[in-house]
């Protein structure tokens, strides 16, 4: 046996093929790779027979040609077959495969009856054989398997079942096999083992292509184990043929000792080191591909920000190295807020940022509290913990196009989540990518705390506190160097101010006035553009800056947000929301250069709306401002009317019984005499005789069964009647002249000692012409008659209200009326139904 | 996310057990964590539909107890109006289908129930969870693959079950028998047969069907191959070894054919009332035990059993549950307008007898809603099976309702009615569900005022009553079952037992000891 080429050939292959066996073997199992494996054990058994049968040794070439070689050739195509299917997933009957099997088998029988192959032998070192004719058979049927194949990868690029960038390597090899295969048919080329090289070539295509595509993949000691392997492997594959072919070219051309033949070759040794180095790029680029590149991401990264404090600036440099070290197609950032993570930034174009956010104790935070590094897609979707997450919350995530969420720890604190999106090959991530994930968070970690920690400082300076919108001062700075460094045609600034929002104060208390603002100012962030800047300008009034906006613009905008803020408060059906907003604006050249002039004018707008009966949105207009005035009259008029109407309305109220006959009005002037008892600014005197007037309108919702029940209701007819408390503020809070009473009416039933309705408040906390009200309305009611008893007289009735001082009223205000009673001003007071007295 | 189509090819049956049956390795809280957080999301989308603010009131429930505190409990009726006008706007969330059934003793014939794609999805996944486990041995083990062969013997659609072979297209490849084209175009029975004939040429995997329909089948098989009829020609190597089987066993050794003898079921699943009752017969048939899956109309799946087939294993995520214990159910008898209280999952007791509520998740339509099935918790945990949650078994309908073989629901209206237009003078009667030779009937009570002859009385009964009901006219057409008998009483039999007890015996479902003493009262 003498050591040729063409034995090497075989004998290398051998050693390729369990090369790529163990590659297989050792990484995870798919499908993919379990085909390949029954590939690649045929091409050993191949290439082993290939490698036996030309050393010439016993038994003889025949047998290992027909037990071996043949066998392994044969299902070779059949195996190639059945793995094109698997890679392009195909379903359905897989008729064909199971012919190429059973034609498989029928073959390996021919064979064996030496029909394929006649004859083989050596000779003088030399390989020959001789064909039968169910040779050709086996080429026949051996080529329009692997054709099949072939064609089945081709189709399945054509219909876009799979991705022509991850088979086409594949497909070069399968072609390779088939052009392999058919040369047997020649003898003069078969003894060469061309088919061998051609399929030798081609499971080093497809095993490159299984593992670049990451149809498997490796862990990371088999995969250095391989890397030195593979580079060993070369290098002896390049020496060996480089001495074989050089010593037999001196050998035979030179008949030179072999030691002159050593002397010659060795200096020649010192030109393959470029191909060494050669080798060794490749080999450490087909396994460590990019690795090299991350290193230096992570450099840039590390030094980018150690530069910077800007949380902008890290956050936007982390998403673009995690986007280059893991050729992902997109990355979103999230930061930890007071009660949730928002979504900070990403590099997802069309992305709705309100609306990508995770909330604490989400399972997603749970999965990392568990101390969990990495979750994947899959096992959101496969995982029982994530079976809780809310339809809305699976949308958050399949919207950030989510394959990987990794957390952003700092100190065992969640301060942020990264989520990446698929790569943008679509292939699954490998272990390095994760890893390096993992450590350009670790680096980033502390630094984005930093930068959020002086963002969030930054931010208060220039936010204010209850609405976290822009302060005063911020808005000011910024729209005045707007306007000077930004060559604007127009822009805009609005004024939003809220309508009674004392009277809501004076009424809810401070705390539910805090809260109305903090609503409010959420609905003009939802309802003004992002390019817009929105202030919080004063106590309660916004400030709104609209770049490049004309008047057209302007108008829409804020009459956008005075109608959702009409819509959440007004239009509600909870009595507390009776607020409305007065909008007015002002535009930048138009009405002044200025910020100062602007908002002045604005301002002005503002106060047009206040006059025209709030709950208004105009864009300040000296026309229209002349108009306001001649139209002035026409709306007080309107005005006169319509209190005139509600005036009817709860006239009607009285009419509706006739023991009640007169009970508003009465109530109104028992309450203006005790009123200006007490000394009240003349304005409250208005109030308060309106509230005098209107304090039952709600009993027009009030049915008349319960309204008109003789006898004592029951606890159901109670409760409907004690809802017209309720009932008058709906109306009322309609009406903008008289939302002002409201906080009177309101507490007409409370009583002093906190027992009475719909509020149930004590002592100082009812309104002080609540309190009025209450004496007067208890007083009228005493002193008529009713169905159910006869009407006290002035006596009983002052008793009444001593025996109640204290409890039902305020001491001293009972003290004040009962002074007013005995010294007669009853008398001048225009009180009907008075039968009683 | 993959399919199972997908993760079958990817052959990632770890990743499918996990994803469609991980659930059974819960505990108690884990279970409960689920359905507290859905419920959170459900009164949340509740609270933005028209329909949800009118059943939760004015206050909208912050908590689960809150929720369980202000919200009523609810029927059919209070939906009917929205459901039944299909107003799609006032619901929480879009309907894709509408699934329709039988309104026994309702204000109208059918009830409607509204299914959003998310609960599609839902329900789909958790009949294939039933299906993979009919097809297990053990966990983590089952052998469902695409392709397989799936009989299926349920109603067309728009009933839920005939939903079943159209939702699952998306999920994974079967070969339906007979294919859905096919079916469309025949009637429920001839479905049956043709799809039991293309399984006995080609073989089958997967059979699912009412319980009482599986029964059927197998008799109808057993009587006629065992008759002159001939066996079809095979489709396949394997059907025709199962064949040449048979033929020795029914030519040579004369032995009786059973549908075991020509399949090899990898998993049957079963479902409806009675399927206790059938299972043992089903086995018989077709060599293997099956599988109950637990569910209905307005809650879709429910609850699955397990291999030890020793109870149901509810489902974590598509409905909240509640049970209104039997103690409570009593009260509500008793009191008038008394609102039962319900106890949780969590707080069920073994042995006890509960009425199911349910809460639709992922934005259904109903809320708190009584669907009237009587369940009782046979044990707080599966040990065979290593479930650390409640088993429970399904009794039957609540107690004023009668139900066949889940084919139809027997009411006091319809019997009273069946009786008052054939002019059958007997003002009291009493009936309930017996089981007799593994097959339920319905014993009616009754006394025989008019002398009329015991054939007569029977027919008449029986037949307005297939007149009134179709659905009961079908348990004869379709099983070919007569489930009605007739007990005769004597003459003052009722007003015996009244004087004895003080109250008349109620007209359906009286206990076995109120029978007993009815029965004392009769000499014959």
């Amino acid at each position: 046996m003498t050591l040729n080429i063409l034995l090497l050939i075989p004998l290398i292959s051998v050693i390729l093929y369990v090369f790529i066996l163990v590659i297989i073997i050792t990484s995870n199992q798919t499908r993919l790779s379990k085909a390949f494996n029954y590939y690649i054990v045929a091409m050993i058994i191949w290439s082993l027979g290939s490698f036996l049968m030309k050393t010439g040794i016993a038994p003889g070439p025949l047998f290992f040609n027909k037990f071996i070689l043949q066998p392994a050739f044969i299902f070779v195509p059949v195996f190639l077959l059945q793995f094109s299917y698997v890679l392009i997933n195909k379903t359905g009957k897989k008729t064909f495969l199971k012919w190429a099997y059973l034609f498989g088998f029928f073959l390996i029988i021919l064979s064996f009856t030496g029909l394929v192959v006649e004859d083989a032998w050596v000779l003088d070192g030399d390989f020959d054989y001789r064909l039968g004719y169910g040779a050709y058979l086996v080429a026949a049927v051996s080529l329009i398997v692997s054709i099949v194949a072939f064609v089945t990868m081709i189709k399945a690029v054509q219909k876009d079942q799979v991705n022509m960038k991850k088979v086409q390597l594949v497909i070069f090899g399968v072609g390779m096999v088939v052009v392999g295969g058919a040369l047997n048919i020649f003898p003069f080329l078969g003894k060469y083992a061309i088919d061998i090289i051609f399929n030798g070539i081609s499971a080093i295509l497809i095993t490159y292509s299984i593992y670049r595509n990451k149809f498997l993949e490796l862990n990371l000691v088999v995969k250095r184990g391989l890397y030195f392997s593979l580079y060993n492997i070369l290098l002896y594959v390049v020496y060996a043929t480089f001495i074989i072919f050089t010593y037999e070219l001196i050998h035979t051309n030179f008949d030179q000792e072999i030691f002159v033949t050593v002397l010659i070759m060795s200096p020649l040794f010192l030109l393959l080191e470029p191909i060494r180095r050669m080798l060794e790029k490749v080999s450490q680029n087909i396994f460590y591909r990019a690795s090299t590149d991350r290193q230096i991401i992570l450099n840039e990264f590390s030094s980018i920000i150690s530069s910077s404090f800007s949380l902008e600036k890290i956050t936007e440099s982390l998403m673009f190295a995690i986007k280059q070290g893991m050729e992902c197609k997109d990355v979103s950032i999230l930061l930890k807020n007071t009660n949730k993570y928002i979504l900070h930034d990403t590099t997802i174009l069309e992305i709705n940022y309100k609306g990508s956010s995770i909330l604490f104790g989400h399972p997603v935070l749970t999965w990392f509290n568990e101390g969990k590094e990495i979750l994947l897609k899959t096992e959101v979707d496969n995982h029982i913990l994530f079976k809780k997450l809310w339809d809305s919350e699976k949308r958050v995530i399949q919207n950030m196009n989510t394959e990987l969420i990794a957390p952003v720890k700092y100190l065992d604190d969640i301060i942020g989540l990264v989520v990446i999106s698929e790569r943008i090959d679509e292939t699954p991530y490998t272990e390095q990518e994760v890893q390096f994930l993992k450590t350009i968070l670790n680096n980033g970690s502390a630094i984005i705390e930093n930068a959020k920690q002086l963002d969030n400082l930054k931010r208060q300076s220039i936010t204010d506190e209850l609405t976290k919108l822009s302060n005063h001062r911020y808005f000011y700075e910024q729209v005045t160097s707007y306007l000077k460094e930004e060559s604007l045609e127009t822009a805009g600034i609005a004024i939003v101010d809220i309508d009674q929002f004392k009277i809501y104060n004076d009424l809810y208390g401070h705390s539910a006035g805090d809260k109305a603002l903090k609503r409010i100012a959420s609905i003009i962030e939802e309802h003004t553009p992002k390019e817009a800047l929105i202030s919080r300008y004063g106590g309660e009034e916004f400030g709104i800056y609209y770049p490049n906006y004309d008047r057209s613009q302007m108008l829409s905008s804020i009459e956008d947000i005075r109608k959702a803020v009409e819509n959440k408060f007004l239009l509600s059906t909870e009595i507390k929301e009776f607020l409305t907003v007065s909008v007015g604006a002002a535009l930048y050249q138009e009405h002044g250069n200025n910020l100062e002039d602007i908002v002045k004018k604005a301002f002005d707008a503002v106060l047009h709306c206040k006059q025209s009966g709030r709950n208004k949105s105009i864009v300040y207009s000296e026309d229209e401002e002349r108009k306001d005035n001649v139209q002035k009259d026409v709306q007080d008029k309107i005005k006169e009317a319509y209190l005139s109407s509600t005036y009817a309305l709860a006239a009607t109220i009285d009419a509706k019984d006739h023991y009640t006959f007169g009970h508003s009005n009465n109530v109104a002037e028992l309450s203006v005499a005790l009123a200006k008892e007490i000394e009240v600014i003349e304005k409250d005197i208005d109030t308060i005789r309106n509230a005098g007037l209107l304090h039952d309108i709600g009993k027009v919702g009030i049915p008349e069964s319960v309204l008109l029940k003789r006898g004592y209701l029951t606890d159901q007819e109670m409760e409907i009647m004690r809802s017209h408390v309720v009932q008058s503020i709906n109306i009322i809070k309609h009406i903008p002249n008289l939302v002002d009473t409201i906080p009177i009416i309101i507490s007409h039933h409370e009583r002093f000692d906190g027992g009475g309705y719909p509020r149930g408040i004590s002592g100082d906390n009812i309104p002080l012409l609540g309190r009025v009200i209450c004496i007067a309305d208890s007083f009228d009611a005493m002193t008529t008659d009713r169905p159910y008893r006869k009407g006290l007289s002035l006596d009983q009735a002052l008793f009444e209200l001593k025996k109640n001082s204290g409890s039902q009223f305020d001491p001293i205000l009972v003290g004040k009326f009962i002074d007013m009673v005995n010294n007669g001003k009853l008398d001048s007071l225009t009180l009907e139904n008075r039968l009683s007295f | 996310m993959r399919n199972l189509r997908e993760m079958l090819r990817d052959e990632d049956y770890d990743g499918i057990w996990k994803s469609y049956l991980g659930f059974l390795d819960l505990s108690l809280d884990e279970f409960m964590e689920i359905q507290e957080r859905l419920l959170l999301e459900q009164i949340d989308l509740l609270s933005k539909s028209k329909l949800g603010r009118k059943i939760l009131g004015k206050k909208t429930p912050k908590t689960i107890d809150e929720f369980r505190k202000y919200v009523p409990l609810t029927t059919y009726e209070d939906y009917a109006d929205t459901l039944l006008n299909k107003r799609e706007e006032d619901l929480p969330s879009k309907p894709k289908h509408w699934v329709q059934t039988t309104w026994k003793g309702g204000e109208q014939p059918i009830k409607l129930a509204p299914y959003s794609e998310v609960m599609i999805e839902e329900h789909t996944k958790m009949f294939l969870s039933t299906l993979i486990l009919s097809t297990s041995k053990k966990r983590g083990h089952f052998n469902l693959r695409n392709f397989d062969r799936f009989l299926y013997g349920m109603a067309p659609m728009p009933y839920l079950t005939g939903y079943a072979p159209y939702i699952l297209k998306a999920e994974i490849d079967f070969e339906y028998l007979p294919s859905t084209d096919e079916a469309e175009k025949l009637t429920f029975r001839e479905r049956n047969k043709v799809g039991f004939n293309q399984a006995m040429k080609h073989g089958a995997d997967l059979f699912f069907g009412l319980s009482s329909v599986l029964v059927k089948i197998g008799e109808a098989y057993s009587d006629s191959s065992n008759s002159k009829s001939k066996l079809p020609v095979p489709g396949n190597f394997k059907q025709a070894v199962k064949m040449m089987r048979a033929w020795y066993k029914k030519k040579i050794k004369k032995q009786q054919l059973l549908p075991k003898d020509l399949f090899e079921f990898k998993g049957i699943v079963c479902g409806g009332t009675d399927s206790d009752t059938y299972k043992a017969k089903i086995e018989h048939y077709y060599g293997i035990a099956p599988l109950e899956i637990f569910g209905g109309t307005e809650s879709a799946a429910v609850a699955t059993e397990t291999w030890s087939r020793n109870g149901l294993t509810f489902f974590p995520d598509v409905n909240f549950l509640e049970f209104i214990p039997k103690s409570e159910l009593l009260r509500e008898e008793e009191e008038m307008e008394y609102e039962p209280l319900t106890v949780l999952f969590n707080e069920l007791e073994e042995g006890e007898t509960y009425e199911l509520v349910i809460t639709k998740l992922r934005g259904g339509a109903f809320v708190r809603y009584r669907i009237g099935d009587i369940m009782k918790c046979v044990s707080l945990t599966n040990k065979e099976d290593k479930i650390n949650l409640p088993q429970v078994k399904y009794l039957d309908r609540v107690h004023n309702i009668i139900d066949l073989s889940g084919f139809t629901r027997i009411t006091k209206q319809l019997i009273g009615d069946a009786l008052k237009l054939e002019e059958i003078s007997s003002s009291t009667w009493t009936a309930c569900k017996e089981i007799g030779d593994s097959t339920p009937y319905l014993n009616l009570y009754i006394e025989n005022k008019d002398s009329l002859e015991q054939d007569e009385l029977y027919s008449r009964i029986n037949n307005k009553m297939k007149e009134l009901d179709p659905d009961y006219r079908d348990v004869h057409e379709m099983l070919g079952h007569d489930p009605l008998k007739i007990t005769e009483l004597d003459v003052g039999t009722f007003e015996k037992f009244k004087e004895s007890n003080g109250t008349q015996i109620p007209p359906i479902n009286p206990t076995n000891e109120e029978i007993k003493t009815l029965l004392s009262f009769s000499s014959i």
